[in-house]
């Protein structure tokens, strides 16, 4: 009980540090647990400054611990029941894994086999959880002890191997925990009557003892090794052994181990036939086993008492010792508890198993989750695409059926201006025309009908009559070739350059009749038959007959001459005349200079006037081809 | 990819969405672009008419041209006959 009680306070001071919320409630229940006397009253007076659950949860823990420690089971387990679902809420792992491991310990006091172990799993499955692998290597070989205990011992040595195989794999090394995984197997091994490998794993501990601190607690090797030698009847190295063992434990006053090692000195003796130091330890080993309440260790003695009382042929006390012994051995070794045994470890590697499939059914879950996303995240990205491809397609061809609307309403006004701007022209012609024609032509009319009058009267003419109708007759001559000329030009929506030159020709012609002392001369060197607007045309008409007619009335001239030219894209009609000539400067330009030069500014030409006195003069017109 | 049927639906329903909104918004166009284009086809067709007047106009005044060169001629034979029985007149 001492002992328990040391190792559970080294357990809470560890915890205490490392819980320092519950530092300060903790300590009043360590207090509590500690006290010999005032246990109750502390546990009492703790209870009434509980808060919260967590409170609570060590409350029931401690309490749990003491009875435990005591030996009250019964309460122990009913702190047990409460404490359990408490920590399991509170997410308390390691806490939960003490209690586990300490219910394991007296379920298998009491030889109730089955319960410890599913409560050494369970602690094991704690010990997993919090990845402790110095608690997982321990727990496997609690395993294997406890398949030991029920004659499992080829399961017994798989429990212990995968005990030292996972501490000796391990980064932090605990050598105390492979000292317990080979003494695992090495019991096993033991009672599985194969000496050879006890003893290898027996001795493989002494090795790893030289690397623990503390080899007193490990003085069940030697009892071990003792007892592996006692099977094969090596009694010298038995007993060099348990002596060793005997002096440690009689120092660490260990009930359970000081049992094993009388039972097995009075084993030796009686082999030895030594029986009155076999009687001696035999009663020594039986005080010890009832005193570390272990029916194991009852049992064991039991057995070997009775072995010893058939061999001194006591056969009433060897009777009495057999039945007590299989009174135990029934109550633990029942073929049901046999079976349970197995079912419970069937269980438990299935309910193993189906948390393994579990875990695999969820990784697959898991990867076909992300499967499934990343093919969700696929399927958006090419339909955003598509989307975005329709709508940009859509809005592509919406502004191509614009623009090509907008080129035919563009083409369909552009030939809407120009029908407008020819009917305008041609509107503007008509009316010109109508005016002039109309104008004109009753005019016209007038004349003609004022001198058929003047005929039936100048039947008797005298002089002046003769020069009026002369005069009429000349006048009306030359609005007739006038209105002629303008009617050309209307007539024609475009005037050629051959049209323009017959015209000149005509009108040079005819001014070379009303003038017979005056050379003309028309000198074409164009090739090229350009195109006027008819408004070009008759301007640039007009201006020669003036340019010619201020020659032949105001020169004094002999010649006249008309040159066509092109040069450097332009139509030059130069007029020359070698008259008297006149000074530029000094003579104002009359209304004839002035008409050509508008008619020229209108259509984007020029008219350029030199003469000099006493040579004669040239007019230079100029127009773009 | 049964888990994906209601995303696919969706899907195929914004497509027909854009589709109709698209064939909707052309036809508008279309129509708003066709009813321009028939007023300025009307105006053409009216300035044709128009052009035809002229042209009509401009036959007349050819024939008003004609006339008055008819007249130019008379003019010119009866200035001449007046000059003529003048000499002859005056000559005598």
């Amino acid at each position: 009980m001492a002992l328990k009680q040391t190792l559970f306070s080294i357990l809470l001071i560890c915890f205490s540090f490392s819980t320092y919320s519950q530092k300060d409630i903790d300590k009043e229940f360590l207090k509590a647990y500690s006290s010999k006397d005032s246990s109750d009253y502390l546990f009492k007076k703790a209870y009434k400054r509980l808060k919260f659950k967590s409170d609570t949860a060590s409350y029931l823990y401690f309490k749990f611990f003491k009875k435990d420690a005591m030996n009250e089971n019964d309460s122990a387990n009913y702190f047990a029941k409460k404490l359990i679902p408490l920590f399991h809420k509170l997410d308390t792992i390691k806490r939960l894994r003490e209690v586990h491991e300490r219910l394991y310990y007296q379920n298998l006091n009491n030889g109730n086999y089955e319960n410890a172990l599913k409560e050494i799993q369970t602690a094991l499955e704690l010990a997993k959880t919090i990845k402790d692998t110095a608690l997982i290597s321990l727990h496997y070989s609690d395993i294997s002890i406890l398949y030991h205990d029920f004659n499992f011992f080829d399961k017994g040595v798989a429990y212990g191997k995968k005990a030292y195989d996972i501490m000796s794999i391990s980064k932090n090394i605990k050598y105390k925990y492979l000292i317990f995984a080979n003494n695992a197997i090495g019991i096993n091994f033991d009672d599985w009557n194969k000496p050879d490998s006890a003893l290898f794993y027996h001795h493989k501990n002494l090795k790893h003892l030289k690397k623990v601190k503390d080899t007193l607690r490990f003085a069940f090797i030697y009892n071990n090794i003792a007892n592996t030698n006692l099977k094969i009847k090596n009694y010298t190295n038995a007993k060099k052994f348990l002596k060793k063992s005997l002096a440690i434990n009689l120092i660490r006053n260990r009930d359970y181990n000081l049992a094993t090692n009388y039972t097995n000195l009075a084993t030796i003796a009686f082999n030895e036939s030594n029986n009155k130091e076999a009687r001696k330890h035999f009663e020594q080993a039986t005080f010890y086993a009832k005193k570390s309440n272990s029916i194991e260790k009852i049992r064991d003695v039991l057995e070997q008492e009775f072995l010893f009382y058939k061999k001194i042929k006591n056969y009433k006390k060897a009777l009495q010792k057999q039945d007590s012994f299989y009174v135990l051995y029934d109550s633990v070794f029942k073929k049901e508890r046999s079976s349970k045994f197995s079912k419970l470890e069937v269980e438990y590697q299935s309910i193993k198993k189906e948390k393994e499939i579990a875990q695999q059914k969820e990784e697959l879950l898991k990867n076909e989750l992300k499967i499934k996303n990343q093919n969700l995240h696929a399927l958006l990205l090419a339909s955003a695409l598509i989307i975005l491809g329709i709508i940009s397609i859509g809005y592509y061809k919406k502004n191509q059926f614009k623009r090509k609307q907008l080129q035919k309403e563009i083409d369909l006004k552009e030939a809407l201006t120009k029908i407008q701007t020819q009917n305008k022209l041609q509107e503007q012609r008509l009316r010109i025309s109508r005016d002039l024609h109309d104008n004109i032509g009753s005019q016209l009319t007038f004349i003609i009908s004022s001198v058929d009058n003047l005929k039936y009267v100048s039947k008797g003419a005298n002089e002046k009559l003769k020069n009026k109708l002369s005069l009429i007759s000349s006048f009306t001559s030359d609005t007739i070739f006038q209105l002629r000329d303008t009617i050309w030009a209307m007539n024609k929506s475009e005037i050629t350059f051959d049209d323009l030159h017959a015209r000149v020709l005509s009108f040079v012609e005819k001014a070379k009749t009303a003038t017979n002392n005056i050379n003309f001369i028309a000198d074409n060197q164009i090739d090229t038959n350009f195109s006027f607007t008819s408004i070009v045309g008759i301007n640039l008409f007009r201006v020669l007959q003036e340019a010619v007619n201020n020659s032949i009335k105001h020169a004094e001239a002999t010649e006249v001459k008309i040159e066509m030219i092109e040069k450097n894209n332009r139509i030059h009609f130069n007029i020359y005349d070698n008259g008297k000539g006149f000074d530029i400067e000094r003579t104002s330009i009359g209304n004839g200079l002035q008409n050509m030069e508008k008619r020229m500014s209108e259509i984007k030409g020029k008219v350029i006037l030199k003469s000099t006195i006493g040579k004669g003069t040239i007019i230079n017109i100029t127009i773009q081809t | 990819m049964k888990y994906h049927s209601p995303f696919f639906f969706y899907i195929l329903l914004i497509i027909l969405s854009l589709r109709v909104y698209f064939y909707r918004g052309h036809k508008r166009e279309k129509r708003k672009s066709n009813k321009r284009l028939n007023v300025i086809n009307n105006q053409i067709y009216k300035e044709q008419i128009i052009q035809k007047h002229y042209n009509k106009e401009q036959n007349k005044m050819n024939v008003l041209e004609k006339d008055i060169n008819q007249k130019f001629v008379t003019l010119r034979t009866d200035v001449m006959m007046i000059d003529f029985e003048l000499r002859e007149i005056f000559s005598l």
